[in-house]
């Protein structure tokens, strides 16, 4: 059960929120942080892929990160920033549900993803690293846009699941 | 003398030599291969002679030395063949290609930075020794060795001083003045030209595509803040023009002239006809076209491939044809040209021709069909066929063609690039076949479409026509059969895709039903054509592809996404996955065949350019005549002396507006950009026009002229309105009188015209002069100068360097035309000569004096006692 320290080597994280949990995602692969953007719908294209927007001239997909990773839609009206990661050589824009801290969490502080943690969520966790009142996902950025895609898992209300996490923790 | 010193080799200039001599090789080559024919250019040996001669000198200056050695002997060869002291026989015309061959591996290698290589060019030193007469009154040949296994040929300055020419001490006096030229290169061609990888070229296409959306977006800020300061208005209308200048120059600097591909053409053929026992013509037009140089490398493999299999399965070996009543010798034409914003390369073969009973027949073989499908076939459908995967029709599998990989493959590749691939064939007659490539991967036209509230481009290599149906007509015009959706457009039939359904968006309740007419976007997948709806139609933009990734990639109803002029995001639609997506039943396609046949004579029609200029009547003006659309920003139209005017590369273009002298109402300024039709006629004028409606074949003299103003052709009735077909010439000539003979002289600084054959030498020395301070115009000989020294157009030269030795008219020629077109005007020779009776002729011809290439200084001071001096300093500053 060890963990990929490579991946969680680094000190720095950005902290974000999605449907109440709490995510980082390593400082050095973030590009920059976007409001209020416009994006351009792709039709046939998978749920996730909320559009395509332009940064700078460079044309990005923006993904859905609730829908990839099958957690209970936003609600409508609800808050939301594009988060921009890199992703192998390109880059792709997450949509979020708002942007956290950035915090110093040393890779002795993570664990590997609990067993508890749903299968379809272990594939995007790295790791997680308890903090004072929560717990930090680590994102797995280069299996976002990978073909695999999940089934929605309907046998079990997983976002309960999770959430249930800071407090085993605690 | 044998130790591989590495010379110092200004990088510059060995690239030149290497692009430079290469091309030499091709050419030999290809003259070669024609004289094998019995179709010797006049004069063959002069030419390549010349090309030899020029390889030899180059290399010599860069001291590759076997390369100087082969061509040297060579040379020798080639001057007895010139001069007829020899008579060139068969064997030589091998000799020389071998020659040429191990040439081309040397500077293949040397490309590849690994010197000449270990390539032995003796056994080939001594073949061609063999085949002169041993002792020939030729100063330069070197000693007839006893065995020709001398470790490195002798230096052609110690042949020289050997046979007397020079003495030791000219030679060594010749070496440092080399040595110097080469240190001198070193600067002088850095400046004219430098190698840029291809990934930095990539990189400044992105780049410029970034800075046109934010000048775009600037020049709408300020427009909106209502600034009215000048200062930010003047800033601003330069950064829009430098951004536009910039713009269509990076675009340049990725177009590449398509012999890149034709020029393997020649070879292959002989060597194909050769393997295969047929007699072969070739015909290749065209070559200069230019391409963007990532489609040259895209049509390479397939433009081969064509020719493999017109070589292979087209054209019959010598006795079929006798027996069919043709020419013994096949004939295979390659033609390249630009037409409507595309390439189009058409490959011909006059051989057998397609027999669509056959390809049915091997369809059904080969399983890709079932028998009932392929009876249903059309014949052109079943020409189709050779497209699909898997189809392979050569009875035997050749070693060159027929391996089961094929026109497939070539569509793919061609598709993938965003051409088309077409064929065409008649059974006896022949097979053409016609690839439709855009010029530049990078940028393209496309017409942009909306539907929802979604906005589209589809490439403009995709379109044949738009189609608006009004209410009425899209109640009677559009039908169901079979649950396919059709209309029948001019007796053909044509399955509609709507693409809002195909792409699952908002149901059709939702379409705003306010005009209640359908548009229709007529596009085609190689022979296949359907009909796209679409809510509304657009301009056309060009716009720059930027490929998309990971899953989107994978739909295939994408080719890529772009940014629009507002910053928006637009999809580029791929028609050839829509179609599959939509599922559309080609059978009722083939209905329309046998309903009514396509007539296809389009002679007696001509396309048009539907627009409006105001709000009346719309109008038309002949396709032929537009050289391109253009939009260009409102607040850059300036108003010079009354006349509007844009600044459109790098020249004053006139705007003229036909609602001044027409009636068709007034237009009504729409968005920031003014779309200009722009007309060449010489001088370009654009046309300031509202929106593009369509292009439309009309029949030539619709209705005679009905009025008597002289600005309208005609009239006709499109797409239900009556449209004015007006005359361009008159309309320029009415309102734009003096900017068509306007023309602008610049500059004061000293012009040369320099003359020569070598690419290397022009960019060289062009470089060098310009450094002086002179304007240098070039060219590739005496004909190409001489045409623009006298064309009143071109202004005034102040001297004319040139090269002896050239194709065509030839540097004594140029000297003894201009001693009587142009008297005063001083011309001074230039060459590697080192005979002085050359220079003494040159000199009698006209010439004022006769330099030796590798001495720069010489010709400075050549042109400074001919009173061609520049005001160096002055002027360079002011041509910053």
């Amino acid at each position: 059960m060890k963990i990929e320290a490579a991946k969680v080597d680094s000190g720095k994280w950005l902290t974000f929120w999605l449907a109440g949990e709490l995510f980082g995602v390593r400082v050095e692969d973030v590009q920059e942080v976007l409001m209020n953007q416009p994006l351009t719908a792709v039709p046939l294209a998978a749920d996730h892929i909320v559009g395509l927007l332009n940064l700078r001239g460079q044309i990005l997909q923006a993904i859905d990160l609730r829908r990839r990773l099958h957690f209970p839609p936003r609600e409508p009206g609800q808050q939301s920033s594009l988060m921009v990661v890199k992703q192998a050589d390109n880059f792709v824009s997450l949509l979020v549900d708002g942007i956290g801290d950035v915090l110093e969490l040393p890779p002795e502080k993570w664990r590997p993803p609990p067993d508890t943690l749903a299968q379809v969520h272990r594939s995007f966790v790295l790791g997680i690293c308890p903090i004072e009142k929560h717990v930090v996902l680590g994102l797995r950025v280069e299996s976002l846009s990978g073909d695999s895609d999940y089934a929605p898992l309907r046998e079990s209300p997983h976002a309960q699941r999770t959430s249930s996490l800071p407090g085993q923790e605690n | 003398m044998t130790d591989n010193s590495q010379v110092e080799r200004d990088p510059e200039t060995l690239a030149l030599f290497i692009e430079e001599s290469l091309e030499g090789m091709q050419r030999i080559e290809g003259l070669m291969l024609e004289a094998e024919k019995g179709r010797p250019a006049p004069d063959l040996m002069a030419t390549v002679f010349r090309d030899i001669h020029t390889i030899k000198g180059t290399s010599a200056f860069l001291s590759l030395k076997k390369i100087t050695g082969l061509a040297h002997v060579a040379e020798n060869l080639l001057s007895l063949l010139r001069d007829k002291t020899l008579i060139a026989r068969p064997e030589h015309f091998t000799l020389l290609l071998s020659v040429c061959d191990l040439l081309r591996r040397m500077v293949d290698s040397v490309r590849a930075g690994n010197e000449e290589g270990a390539v032995d060019v003796e056994p080939l030193i001594a073949q061609l020794i063999a085949s002169m007469p041993s002792k020939e009154p030729q100063p330069s040949i070197p000693p007839p060795a006893p065995a020709p296994a001398v470790p490195e040929p002798p230096k052609l300055g110690e042949i020289l001083v050997e046979s007397k020419v020079i003495t030791p001490a000219q030679l060594e006096e010749g070496l440092q003045a080399q040595k110097a030229a080469v240190a001198a290169a070193h600067h002088d061609t850095a400046e004219s030209t430098i190698r840029v990888n291809v990934v930095v070229l990539d990189r400044l296409v992105n780049l410029i595509g970034e800075l046109v959306l934010a000048r775009n977006q600037l020049v709408q800020l300020v427009k909106v803040s209502r600034d009215s300061n000048a200062n930010t208005q003047g800033a601003c209308q330069r950064l829009n023009l430098v951004t536009s200048d910039l713009q269509e120059q990076i675009m340049k600097t990725r177009m590449q002239p398509i012999e890149r591909v034709f020029e393997k053409i020649p070879r292959m053929v002989r060597d194909l006809s050769k393997t295969m026992g047929k007699q072969v013509i070739t015909q290749i037009d065209g070559t200069s076209t230019e391409i963007d140089k990532a489609l040259v490398e895209a049509i390479r493999d397939p433009v081969m491939h064509i020719i493999r299999n017109a070589m292979d399965h087209g054209i019959e070996s010598p006795e079929a044809r006798a027996a069919a009543g043709k020419p013994l010798a096949g004939k295979l034409s390659v033609r390249a040209a630009h037409q409507g914003g595309m390439v189009t390369i058409e490959i011909e073969d006059d051989g057998k021709g397609m027999d669509p009973k056959i390809l049915r027949a091997h369809a059904v073989k080969r399983n890709v069909l079932t028998q009932a499908d392929a009876d249903r076939l059309s014949d052109r459908e079943a020409l189709e066929l050779v497209f699909r995967p898997g189809f392979s029709t050569a009875p035997a599998v050749t070693d060159i063609s027929g391996r089961g990989v094929g026109m497939d493959v070539v569509r793919t590749h061609i598709e993938r690039a965003g051409g088309q691939a077409e064929l065409d064939s008649t059974i006896g007659k022949g097979t053409i076949i016609r690839l439709k490539m855009p010029l530049t991967l990078a940028i393209i036209p496309a017409l942009l479409v909306r539907t929802g509230q979604q906005r589209f481009a589809i490439p403009q290599v995709n379109l044949l026509e738009l189609v608006y149906l009004n209410e009425e007509q899209s109640r009677t015009a559009i039908e169901n059969v079979r649950g396919a959706v059709i209309h029948r457009l001019r007796g053909e039939v044509l399955p509609l895709v709507r693409l809002s359904e195909v792409l699952g968006l908002a149901p059709a309740a939702q379409t705003t039903h306010s005009e209640n007419g359908t548009n229709i976007v007529v596009v085609a997948v190689g022979a296949r054509r359907y009909g796209l709806v679409v809510d509304a139609i657009h301009d056309v933009e060009e716009i720059v592809i930027k490929p998309l990734h990971g899953q989107l990639k994978r739909l295939a109803c994408y080719s890529g996404a772009t940014v629009l002029g507002d910053g928006d995001v637009a999809l580029i639609l791929e028609v050839g996955g829509l179609a599959m997506k939509a599922g559309i039943d080609m059978s009722t396609q083939r209905q329309a065949f046998e309903l009514a046949p396509v007539t296809s004579t389009q002679a007696d029609k001509q396309a048009y350019v539907i627009f409006t200029a105001g709000s009346g009547a719309q109008c038309a003006v002949p396709l032929a005549v537009v050289a391109r659309l253009e939009n260009v920003a409102r607040d850059s139209i300036e108003t010079v002396a009354g006349m509007e005017v844009v600044q459109y590369r790098g020249t004053i273009m006139p705007i003229i507006r036909p609602n001044s002298v027409l009636p068709i109402g007034q237009p009504v300024p729409r968005g920031k950009d003014q779309l200009l039709l722009v007309f060449d006629f010489g001088q370009r004028v654009g046309m300031a026009v509202e929106e593009i409606l369509d292009i439309v074949d009309v029949a030539q003299d619709p209705e005679g002229p009905q009025t008597d103003d002289p600005l309208i052709l005609g009239q006709a009735v499109v797409a239900g309105r009556t449209t004015l077909i007006l005359d361009v010439y008159q309309l320029v000539r009415k309102l734009a009188p003096a900017f068509v003979q306007e023309r602008r002289r610049s500059g004061q600084r000293l012009r040369i015209m320099l003359v020569d054959d070598s690419t290397a030498m022009r960019a060289a020395l062009s470089g060098f002069l310009r450094t002086r301070g002179y304007d240098v115009v070039d060219a590739v000989n005496g004909e190409v100068a001489l045409r623009e020294i006298l064309s009143p157009k071109s202004g005034r030269f102040d001297a004319v360097v040139t090269d002896l030795e050239m194709d065509g008219l030839d540097g004594f020629g140029l000297i003894s035309a201009l001693q009587t077109e142009r008297p005063k005007l001083p011309v001074i020779a230039w060459t590697f000569h080192e005979d002085p009776g050359v220079g003494a002729r040159a000199i009698a011809a006209g010439a004022r004096a006769c330099v030796n290439k590798l001495r720069r200084e010489d010709l400075m001071a050549a042109l400074k006692e001919n009173g061609v001096v520049s005001k160096r300093g002055v002027d360079a500053g002011r041509a910053a």
